[in-house]
């Protein structure tokens, strides 16, 4: 098979490129409609459950300390990006709940805070796993509310 | 024995290498939003690996022509041009994923560290090994350390599911309504990452660099593709289970490796977590250098050029070359800040899109009796090998659409 017609530089950056766009493609955005919303009170939401389950394990002393400290780091990031993303809504049918719900991540973002910062304290993982199922239900109950 | 003892260890490293990013990703975010109901996906992407893989294998042990010497004799170079670009831009989106989730699994134990530092060391510890260690060492290691992602099954006993709920998961489901698009988007999502091409470009340039003889390793090729990757979708029913029982209840939206971890971690504790870190890590790491060389093996496959592990990097430096450049690049798009899990879920869905332009030349060189004598496809393999590439045209065609009509599974 004669192949001297291609060129393989083509042919390679012709790939690159595409991997590119690809790449750049990997970002998301969107507007902060009543789906919006919901997106944003389920991520603070799912943060929140998911933490507790974190914070359960570290307070019975079934995981490992680096664990904790790396994985509540990253919901608590989600928590916090929620948050941000519900406080800037503004002049919208949907902003007392976003408001509220805004409010509500910062606390989960707060008591991630708290895990990451003191992974290896059981006393601080059981009061955190207590406070985030309480805050998982509150954002659970403005997300049915929408 | 000695046969049997090869057919075992390859059945073993087919197995433990299955899994990767995808299926970590992919698997565990379709159990924690459609519970049981994407299971029977798990089985058409399984099928589909073992008959691909087959056919792939056995047609590079009979005409010693891995998969782009077979694209290049039947598309030619134009078109054959076209799906080279197309698997080297997914190849390298897999590398990509794979070398970023590596990082992301070392921080489950080494969270003091930087990340970029992992990053660094992780892709310089995998360039490392691949250019050290020969092809069966490779295939190998990750292969056999990959196992200990059985944890995953552990704990899917261990969760006590409803046996009949996850029975009746293989059923196919057909939904409608409610998080239609989001739920096509998954179930293409869970076939890909089953059917991700780069396994396959490993599989039949592996058949090669070890010198399969169709007389002799006939029983070892199919050994490796029913038994090896129909085990390993055993694992990928498991992610899907344990997470339905995990994480569904709690409305859980998994977006990090370290909530596939938590899969292990809640039912099996720290022991569990500690299996799940170290399956993960092999399996993923095992898929990066995987991946790196299969890119590698395309190009120079289709270019002609020399190629293989069995030769000294000297002996083909532009596979040697390739594979490294494929490395380099996937640590500065991970250094650049892109997100791992992100490229992960596009690297998945596209490598569906590109896959009918790989597996149809294969299908007709397998059926081929000019090419491949006694050995090419009976009337069942036939038949299964067309009724596959209608599926895969299907999925081909959805996956694009379903990745942005459903913001790349948000909603």
């Amino acid at each position: 098979m004669d192949c001297s017609s291609v060129n393989p530089r083509r042919l390679i950056g012709g790939s690159l490129l595409l991997t590119t766009a690809l790449a750049f493609a990997a970002t998301g955005c969107g507007s902060l409609d009543k789906d919006a919303v919901s997106t944003k009170l389920g991520e603070a939401s799912s943060a929140a459950e998911e933490g507790a389950l974190l914070a359960h394990e570290d307070a019975t002393g079934a995981t490992a300390v680096p664990f904790v400290a790396i994985h509540s780091a990253e919901l608590h990031k989600v928590a916090g990006n929620a948050a941000e993303a519900l406080s800037g809504l503004v002049g919208d049918p949907y902003r007392p709940a976003a408001h509220e719900g805004s409010g509500l991540a910062r606390r989960v973002e707060a008591q991630l805070e708290d895990l990451h910062l003191s992974p290896d304290d059981p006393t601080t993982a059981a009061r955190v796993e207590t406070k985030l199922l309480a805050l998982a239900s509150q954002l659970s109950d403005l997300e049915s509310k929408l | 024995v000695k046969k049997v003892a090869e057919i075992a260890l390859g059945v073993i490293a087919a197995f433990g290498g299955f899994a990767d990013i995808g299926e970590l990703v992919f698997n565990v975010q379709a159990g924690a939003q459609f519970r049981y109901q994407l299971l029977w996906t798990v089985v058409i992407g399984v099928v589909g690996i073992v008959l691909f893989a087959e056919m792939c294998g056995r047609v590079a042990m009979v005409t010693k022509r891995p998969v782009f010497d077979a694209i290049r004799d039947r598309f030619g170079v134009g078109v054959g041009g076209i799906a080279l670009i197309g698997s080297l831009a997914i190849n390298l989106l897999t590398v990509c994923a794979e070398v970023g989730g590596v990082a992301l699994i070392l921080q489950i134990y080494f969270q003091a560290v930087p990340f970029r530092i992992l990053l660094l060391g992780a892709a310089a510890g995998l360039v490392i090994l691949t250019w050290v260690l020969p092809f069966p060492f490779i295939e190998r290691l990750f292969g056999y350390l990959g196992m200990f992602l059985i944890v995953f099954i552990v704990a899917a006993v261990h969760v006590h599911p409803n046996w009949g709920d996850v029975a009746s998961g293989f059923v196919p489901h057909w939904q409608t309504g409610q998080n239609t698009v989001i739920y096509w988007y998954f179930a293409v999502g869970v076939i890909a990452a089953a059917l991700i091409p780069y396994e396959v470009y490993f599989y039949s340039s592996g058949a090669v660099e070890e010198g399969w003889k169709p007389e002799e390793d006939l029983i070892v090729n199919k050994g490796n593709a029913f038994l090896g990757f129909g085990l390993g979708g055993v694992i990928s029913v498991a992610l899907i289970v344990v997470s339905a029982v995990l994480f569904f209840p709690r409305q859980i939206e998994p977006d990090f490796i370290g909530t596939t971890a938590l899969a292990a971690n809640v039912p099996l504790g720290a022991d569990g977590l500690l299996f799940a870190f170290l399956g993960m890590l092999f399996a993923v790491g095992g898929a990066a250098v995987e991946s790196a060389l299969s890119g590698a093996y395309c190009l120079c496959q289709f270019f002609g050029w020399e190629w293989g592990k069995y030769r000294r990097p000297a002996g083909a430096p532009r596979f040697t070359l390739a594979w490294v450049i494929f490395f380099l690049l996937a640590l500065i798009v991970i250094l650049s800040g892109a997100n791992p899990i992100l490229i992960t879920e596009y690297a998945v869905i596209l490598s569906v899109v590109a896959l009918p332009m790989t597996y149809l030349p294969i299908l007709l060189m397998a059926r081929d009796r000019n090419y491949m004598g006694e050995y090419a496809n009976g009337k069942l393999a036939d038949f299964m090998g067309w009724l596959y590439l209608v599926i895969i045209s299907i999925v081909a065609l959805a996956a694009v659409p379903l990745l942005f009509a459903s913001t790349h599974g948000a909603g």
